[in-house]
């Protein structure tokens, strides 16, 4: 037998799926139709998927195989970005698309999932490969696993792993109980906690940006940088998901994940080898890092807020309390933030000040780390309120929606005079490589399949981001709020900036 | 925007980049706009003739390339309409990403030359590269793969050449013998070449790559013993030549090809077999390919194959490729 495949062109091929089943629970839930089904799609359309390859959706509406696939179709066709929908290629493709209609409480689902796995394997030859994939809702997950352990559906031949979306339990306590539960069915190394913040490609960037140049890392520490800034801003409100958004809130939904795993890349050390083990080592030490607030600390270093009704663009919108499906006295956070403190050489003493909202002002997600300003101030910045000292360098990581890295530093105005202003120097990712750039989705969907777990989050980071929220979200249980305390469209409470203050700082407006 | 016709010389060419910026720049400003985003990541050289009859095709794929790969783009025309010495015209292609703020430009510069004015190309263009940053040579003068280089067009040509970091190009349509013998000769003198024709193969490359990784091929490589190629050009096209090359270097059996009737133009059909199993790659329409690995069927997209794709996947391979070179050298031998 040859040893490798001598036909393989890593410098053109992209890496593509390898002989397996997909079982989504959830499968007619709103991120398989408009996240997982078109991102499957567009690996096949870029010739990834192989002929070995079936995916079997479950859920509790009856439908045949036929009817699945077509209500796919249609999901494909309305959500999938950049790309064209090619018929011959949805027609090979939708024949690796079954169907299984199922209570998940029910045995027989599990019994009937087996007998249709074992279908495609027969017809697809999958190599007997099963990825499990939880899109259901998180009170779901105990149930699935448990009965996937009972039916013996998480060994075979082939290997097994499960994807399971966030969130990751409600609280550390939660959160540790589901690991065990899961570890009693699934190894740690087949287990994939998906945090699609991770698999976007400016996040990934980020590690490229700063462990591929020389320049950076010199200054990424407490000498030269004075605070870091995270936000992720949302314009909209909950949408419909008033009832889910309840039991979250902010800290919960951004924060607790998607916000401190993306600190975590942007403050980790730089692992010795760039592999999965490695690289979440670092993300993971960060993470236990990050100094975990006493009670009568929180109410210094994090704010909760509620935005209420206002008029946006000559339109009234709704405060949260007001949205369908939310208790018109609800305590939930719409808005959370934190200045959080990571205790190690590099960053002792740097506030990371970090804010999540909805229906503020815009869409934006960046990180912004101020870096301290010359130790002599010589010159003078203009600005309407006359001369003052300038405002400090500025490097700015923007996640969506213009992706890309911004350095502000100061420049000699033109005349005679030696006064200097800002300017900044773009790199913009999305035009400066205007390719599509492929979904979170498909790059994690690959990952996983290819048994890639780098941007995956693990057991010890899931637990460990659940101990830094964990002293906030006791407080704040246990607290009346006055809400709302923000008006829809503007960015967030006063409290919020009073916290920045108290350490001699201000948000910057993204 | 466009700009009056300038001698060709390095230091106006220069000052009229940085005038059209500083233009651009204030017109922004009264607008109330950002100020404009200077994006550069190569000096991307289109070398074209009044022979290149898809030159208004190739114009729109510069400015579609310019947004994945923002390059200062020089078009050196070599036409008998130019008139006496160099000329050039400056530009700058903008763009605004859809549904954001800032305007994005790439420079674009255009000289225009009498074939026997080509020998003062090189040194104009000398002067007008990025300094730090890739240059990449799009040749699409069918001449200069065609014919010796001892005129004073090819010589022209040839210092221009030697500035590029890679130089693509089309050998579709070009006698093969002759095209391939000029690449060898680039070659051998330490250049980077890619060649279209090679880039049309990927995708029935990766599916066979693809095929052998799935069904337990691997095994059964060595038990392969006929290797047809089908194409549907009078005469055997360099993706034809290549196809073979490349799978000569992973079988150990010969591949034979032959003229069908089909889609084309170019490959038709590939397939392999062995005592126990086939694959089939054949060609059914225009952007599709279908895959018979025994008899399961699957329908396979050629996307990729616009000129857009083509240079687009060239420019991302920018150092040596080392499987496209294998290949080129078995061509050789598959010849001889």
């Amino acid at each position: 037998m040859a040893d490798a495949n001598p036909f393989q062109d890593p410098l053109r091929f992209e890496r593509r799926v390898p002989p397996c089943a997909i079982v989504i629970f959830g499968a007619n839930g709103d991120l398989t139709k408009r996240k997982l089904l078109p991102a499957l799609y567009r690996l096949a359309y870029e010739r990834r998927i192989p002929q070995n390859f079936a995916m079997v959706g479950n859920s509790r509406t009856p439908m045949s195989d036929e009817d699945f696939r077509q209500k796919m179709k249609e999901s494909v066709q309305k959500f999938i970005e950049n790309s064209p929908f090619d018929e011959s290629v949805w027609e090979s493709f939708e024949q690796t698309l079954y169907y299984v209609a199922g209570d998940l409480k029910d045995t027989r689902c599990y019994q009937a999932i087996q007998k249709k796995l074992a279908e495609a394997e027969q017809q697809n030859q999958t190599g007997d490969n099963v990825l499990y994939y939880l899109s259901t809702q998180p009170s779901y997950y105990e149930i699935v696993i448990e009965q996937l352990g009972k039916h013996t559906m998480n060994r075979g031949k082939g290997w097994r792993r499960i994807v399971i979306e966030k969130p990751f339990g409600h609280d550390l306590a939660s959160a540790h109980k589901l690991n065990q539960q899961t570890h009693e069915v699934f190894p740690e190394e087949d287990v994939y906690r998906i945090d699609h913040y991770l698999g976007k490609e400016t996040v990934q960037n980020i590690l490229a940006f700063r462990f591929g140049n020389g320049i950076f890392e010199p200054l990424w520490n407490r000498r030269y940088v004075n605070n870091v800034q995270i936000t992720a801003a949302e314009s909209i409100g909950v949408e419909g998901r008033g009832a889910y958004y309840q039991e979250a809130g902010a800290l919960r939904d951004m924060i607790q994940n998607h916000l401190l795993q993306v600190m975590a890349t942007v403050t980790m050390e730089p692992p010795t080898v760039f592999d999965a083990t490695n690289v979440r080592d670092e993300r993971a030490k960060l993470l236990r890092a990050i100094r975990v607030m006493k009670p009568e600390q929180v109410p210094l270093y994090a704010v909760a807020g509620q935005y209420g009704p206002a008029k946006i663009g000559g339109q009234q919108v709704p405060g949260f309390r007001q949205e369908e499906g939310v208790d018109p006295e609800s305590q939930t956070d719409t808005y959370a933030a934190g200045t959080f403190f990571v205790d190690n050489w590099r960053w002792a003493g740097v506030p990371f000040y970090i804010r999540s909202g909805k229906r503020l002002p815009k869409r934006v997600t960046d990180i912004a780390i101020q870096f301290n300003a010359p130790p002599l101030a010589m010159f003078q910045q203009e600005t309407r309120m006359g001369p003052r000292a300038p405002r400090p360098n500025l490097l700015v990581l923007r996640i969506q929606p213009e992706e890309g890295i911004s350095l502000r530093f100061l420049s000699k105005s033109p005349g005679s005079g030696m006064r200097v202003r800002p300017v900044s120097m773009d790199f913009n990712y999305g035009s400066s490589f205007g390719e599509r750039s492929p979904s979170a989705y498909e790059t994690l969907l690959v990952d996983v399949m290819t048994g890639d777990p780098t941007l995956y989050t693990r057991q010890d980071m899931v637990e460990a981001s659940w101990k830094v929220v964990q002293p906030i979200l006791d407080v704040w249980q246990n607290q009346k709020f006055n809400f709302p305390n923000y008006d829809a469209g503007t960015w967030g409470p006063r409290e919020s900036d009073e916290m920045l203050a108290r350490q001699g700082h201000v948000w910057r407006t993204p | 925007m466009s700009s009056v016709a300038l001698p060709a010389q390095p230091e106006r060419i220069m000052k009229e980049l940085a005038r059209v910026w500083t233009s651009l720049a204030e017109e922004e400003r009264h607008q109330g706009g950002p100020t404009v985003l200077r994006a550069c990541a190569m000096t991307l050289i289109v070398a074209t003739d009044d022979e290149d009859e898809e030159s208004l095709a190739a114009s729109q794929t510069l400015t579609e390339l310019m947004h994945a790969h923002p390059s200062r783009a020089i078009v050196l025309r070599s036409s008998d309409r130019a008139g006496e010495g160099l000329s050039a015209h400056v530009f700058a292609q903008c763009w605004k990403p859809f549904g954001k703020a800032q305007q994005i430009c790439c420079e674009q510069i255009e000289i225009a030359a009498r074939p026997d004015q080509w020998l003062d190309v090189g040194p104009t263009v000398l002067g007008i590269i990025v300094p730090d940053l890739p240059v990449v040579v799009w040749c699409r003068q069918k001449s200069a793969l065609r014919s010796s280089a001892n005129d004073r067009a090819q010589v022209g040509l040839e210092s221009v050449l030697s500035l590029a970091t890679k130089t693509i190009v089309d050998t579709r349509g070009i006698p093969v013998p002759e095209a391939l013998a000029r690449m060898r000769e680039w070659k051998q003198r330490g250049r980077i070449v890619g060649d279209l024709e090679w880039t049309r193969l990927t995708p029935w490359r990766q599916t066979i790559a693809h095929a052998f990784e799935d069904f337990d091929a691997l095994s059964e490589l060595k038990n392969i013993r006929t290797v047809e190629i089908a194409y549907t050009d009078e005469v055997a096209p360099a993706s034809a030549l290549y196809a073979a090359a490349w799978l000569e270097n992973g079988i150990a059996a010969n591949a034979a090809l032959r003229r069908e009737e089909g889609f084309g133009p170019g490959l038709h059909r590939i397939s392999l077999k062995s005592g126990n199993t086939s694959i089939e790659l054949e060609r059914t329409g225009p952007t599709c390919i279908r895959l018979n690995v025994g008899d399961k069927e699957q329908q396979i997209s050629m996307a990729g194959s616009s000129l857009y794709e083509l240079m687009h996947e060239e420019l991302t391979v920018l150092g040596p490729d080392a499987v496209f070179d294998a290949a080129f050298e078995k061509v050789g031998e598959i010849r001889s």
